[in-house]
């Protein structure tokens, strides 16, 4: 033990050397007295990136609805998600301003969630309490994230409404206390199985305890978010100021009528580069779901530059892209910046920061934290060189809310693609097919 | 009532009920129609715990200075540790006011943060990344989190100097940018000696690696908070006017002349009634420490009753009493309220929020998130009934930055309280003498 501490410790002759080294270069004391004193991303902000940066693109979609705004939630899957259908509404329907309710899927996301985890949670309740699988659903027992089966998932089951029928609520601005509320009931509800399972309960008997504490999620959530309308009347003038009126529709046949995506059609596909998963191979990941009887995440991986190649046929026809990456990494909000020089860090740090995809991804560095949307690209002798982006941050960050995305950044950050049928070739509709292999739920995808 | 389907799906059957029993209530109406629009915590604040005179103490610590503000980080521990330390201070040397740079600690707990990190990653370069352990460790390689124990070594290592050599940086108040920094260099360190372990290196030259990349550490420290002074000029007037002044003191002088004996020697008594840890053992956290050549954090686990005893013990002889807890339970910030009542919750949503101590720490519901120091308590016939406590979330909050605890909320999330050794029954000091028992990175306490 004494040689171990005696190998480990740090000596002061360690940190005499430090310091000498540290006073002997004149721009780490620079560095220093600006750092202590300010905002770390705007003093490394790199400033000839500042200048050279152009937010012209040679291809851009056309329709160009008001910037949406999550606030303090993490449910920008299910924002980034639905502005991009929006974009196929407008296009379709001469629309110009338009927005989907997010008040109205949040509320079935948190209830099916809560379903979705109980019922694992049932089936967990002859495990201990430290078990990591236990630990994980009880870390956070409602999770904001998401991915594109969920908003599947939901869509299919409850439909779509717009936003003026079922507007935001506060709490769907702030979604900690309903994560709170229900989390503690999660919480509480595993117990109590634990106790059932003990005294050797069947399957139907905790189904019935289940059904009551949902009957109290059910409540506060609908507390907190209001009760979602069976059928609305909906109005809208188009572009040509011709008026439109729908009476007494129900959200599916909103979906069918004004959006009308075969969802069981579309496909991700995901870069994630690393010893554990292969290119050309499907993947899930294990609990990371929201309905119970609802379709998993699976995603074929593939190398970020065919991801690029479908991005840009996309873009060329004049349809969006919704992607997922690493917003996290090398990016500034106030400007609306994501690129891979965006900071000298090197500079004022005199040490790199150049970790591979993969070294980053596996060491926790960097996971899939942020879903957008692509609506436009630069292309240069029909190369992409930067790439336009719809945030859900709204129009007060970078310009009026778009954001721009230098193509290296799109190499280094970007995870995943959702595409439509139509732009999927035929090897990778055929690769799509095969059994996924399941990764943890801790998995830096989910 | 209606079934879940056969998969536990929930039904349009289902749905329908729980809609329409919801609907039946017009109370829900009322909880809907305010809920929608603004924050749940002042629309269920209990009414009748505001009209509580809920600020006078009975028995009050004197203490002149200022409450003070941890901001944007979460180093609590190292505010509460500072303010109860400054206090023996200012005492035995008849000052008005002093306090100690958290930037300075900061400094050395992040610095012996990091070299204990890449030592845990030296030592577990066999296993998978994805183990349970190192993937915690990955998360969070040289956090904010910490403890008097922790505090402590960092004095008996470096030293400590006041507030006034070495001032809070931008850094100090808001460690994102730090922690984003530094967390990358320490995972990008781990995957590099991950992989030359895996390339057959030794032990030894792994370690010599480590000792350049804590050079790096250093830098990005230095660089964000500032360079530590080695030794510096310090002057300061007591009560009588009377003016002292240190030059060339050197940081471990400092500390040495000016740490009284008290804060030498401290026990940390918690209360864990989890089946896991049983009463009257000494517990410690795997590798929730920051220097190797330190001491490690260690708690025995008493019932509720003995920790309020020596809270009531201490406060009685007029001093501070350094505790740690759950402040996310049962708090409303803005009015400084800790107590047991605080928010009306089951009639609002029409169900119980009742569990228990111990299921809340087993069940992820509870966990300890916060230091504090009490400065006094009000005695009812010689029994307990609030307790004042001294915040460091600066002064817009609670009563100028002073909390009130109910004593109902000190049985239900209070976690440890550090007693003096001078405080302790012979009895209860040869129960700390035990060898800690071990728990895993991921204990809630």
């Amino acid at each position: 033990m004494a040689k171990k501490t005696e190998r480990s410790a740090i000596k002061p002759e360690h940190i005499r050397k430090y310091r000498e080294k540290f006073l002997g270069d004149p721009s780490l004391r620079i560095a220093m007295n600006a750092v202590t004193r300010g905002n770390l991303q705007e003093i490394a902000l790199n400033r000839d990136l500042l200048n050279r940066n152009n937010w012209t693109f040679s291809h851009e979609i056309e329709e160009k609805p008001e910037i949406s705004d999550q606030k303090r939630s993490g449910t920008c899957w299910m924002f980034a998600e639905l502005n991009w259908l929006r974009l196929m509404t407008m296009k379709k329907f001469k629309i110009e301003k338009l927005e989907f309710s997010q008040n109205h899927l949040m509320f079935y996301d948190k209830l099916e969630k809560a379903n979705y985890y109980l019922e694992k949670l049932m089936d967990m309740a002859d495990r201990d309490i430290d078990d990591r699988h236990v630990r994980f659903i009880l870390d956070n027992p409602t999770p904001d994230g998401g991915e594109w089966h969920m908003l599947v998932n939901l869509i299919k089951k409850y439909g779509l409404m717009p936003k003026d029928v079922m507007p935001d609520t506060w709490n769907r601005e702030n979604s900690r206390f309903i994560n709170e509320l229900v989390g503690y009931k999660i919480r509480e509800a595993f117990a109590e199985m634990q106790r059932m399972k003990a005294k050797k309960a069947g399957k139907e008997k905790m189904r019935e305890y289940k059904t009551t504490v949902m009957a109290s999620i059910f409540r506060i959530l609908a507390t907190c978010m209001g009760v979602p309308p069976e059928t609305f009347d909906w109005s809208y003038r188009d572009k040509d100021k011709t008026y439109h009126q729908e009476a007494e529709i129900t959200p599916q046949q909103f979906y069918e009528k004004y959006v009308g995506l075969d969802l069981d059609e579309c496909y991700t596909l995901a870069s994630c580069p690393g010893t554990r998963t292969e290119f050309g191979k499907t993947y899930t990941i294990e609990l990371f779901g929201n309905m119970v009887g609802g379709i998993d995440w699976i995603w074929l991986n593939l190398p970020v530059k065919e991801l690029k190649k479908i991005a840009v046929k996309m873009l060329k026809k004049g349809d969006a892209v919704l992607y997922g990456c690493d917003v996290t990494q090398e990016s500034h909000t106030k400007e609306g910046l994501m690129a891979t020089d965006v900071y000298d860090l090197e500079m004022m740090f005199k040490t790199s920061f150049d970790m591979d995809k993969s070294t980053r991804l596996s060491t926790g560095q960097s996971r899939l934290t942020h879903s957008m949307v692509l609506t436009g690209v630069e292309l240069v002798n029909n190369k992409p060189v930067r790439w336009k982006v719809e945030n859900s941050w709204g129009s007060e960050v970078g310009k009026k809310g778009y954001f721009v995305m230098t193509d290296e950044w799109f190499d280094a950050h970007v995870l995943d693609l959702i595409v439509p049928k139509q732009y999927m070739p035929e090897k990778y509709l055929t690769q799509c097919k095969q059994k996924p292999v399941v990764l943890p739920p801790w998995h830096i995808m989910a | 009532m209606a079934k879940s389907g056969s998969k536990g799906d929930l039904t349009p059957d289902l749905l329908k009920a729980f809609a329409s029993e919801t609907l039946s209530d017009p109370s829900f109406r009322i909880a809907m129609n305010a809920a929608t629009r603004s924050n749940l915590q002042e629309l269920v604040l209990n009414r009748e715990v505001l009209n509580l005179d809920a600020f006078k103490f009975s028995t009050e610590v004197e203490n002149k200075a200022e409450i003070t503000d941890q901001k944007r980080s979460g180093t609590c521990w190292m505010y509460a540790d500072v303010n109860w330390l400054r206090l023996q201070t200012m005492r035995a040397f008849n000052m008005e006011s002093v306090t100690f740079s958290h930037n300075w600690v900061m400094f050395f707990d992040k610095l012996e943060k990091a070299n204990l990190f890449l030592n845990a990653i030296i030592d577990s370069a066999d296993r998978d990344i994805e183990d349970r352990e190192i993937m915690h460790l990955l998360h969070s390689p040289a956090g904010d989190g910490g403890e008097w124990a922790l505090f402590w070594n960092v004095v008996e290592k470096y030293g400590l100097v006041p507030m006034d050599v070495m001032p809070d940086t931008a850094n100090k108040e808001n460690s994102r940018y730090l922690n984003t920094v530094l967390f990358y260099k320490l995972r990008e360190f781990a995957a590099e000696l991950r992989t030359m372990h895996a390339k057959g290196k030794s032990v030894e030259s792994l370690v010599r690696q480590k000792v350049k990349m804590m050079e790096v550490v250093y830098r990005i420290l230095a660089i964000f908070l500032g360079l530590p002074p080695e030794s510096f000029d310090w002057s300061w007037r007591d009560k009588d006017k009377k003016y002292h002044q240190e030059i060339g003191i050197t940081p471990r002088q400092f500390a040495k002349k000016y740490i009284p004996d008290i804060a030498r020697d401290m026990v940390c008594l918690a209360n864990s009634p989890l089946k896991r840890t049983p009463y009257e053992k000494v517990y410690t956290q795997r590798l929730f420490n920051n220097a190797v050549d330190g001491g490690i954090w260690k708690w025995l686990n008493m019932p509720m009753s003995v920790l309020k005893e020596y809270a009531l013990k201490i406060l009685k002889d007029d001093n501070h009493v350094l505790f740690g807890c759950d402040v996310l339970q049962e708090c409303h910030s803005k009015m400084g309220l800790l107590h047991h009542d605080v928010f009306d919750m089951d009639s609002f949503f029409k169900t119980t929020f009742n569990g228990d101590r111990t299921w809340r720490l087993d069940y992820g519901q509870s966990f300890y998130t916060h230091c504090m120091v009490l400065a006094g308590v009000e005695l009812v016939n010689e029994a307990p009934v609030r307790w004042k406590v001294e915040n460091s979330w600066g002064t817009e909050v609670g009563q100028k930055g002073v909390f009130t605890m109910s004593d109902p909320w000190f049985d239900e999330h209070m976690i440890v309280v550090w007693v003096p050794r001078k405080y302790l029954s012979e009895e209860h000091l040869k129960l700390a003498e035990q060898e800690p028992v071990e728990s895993p990175v991921w204990f809630p306490i």
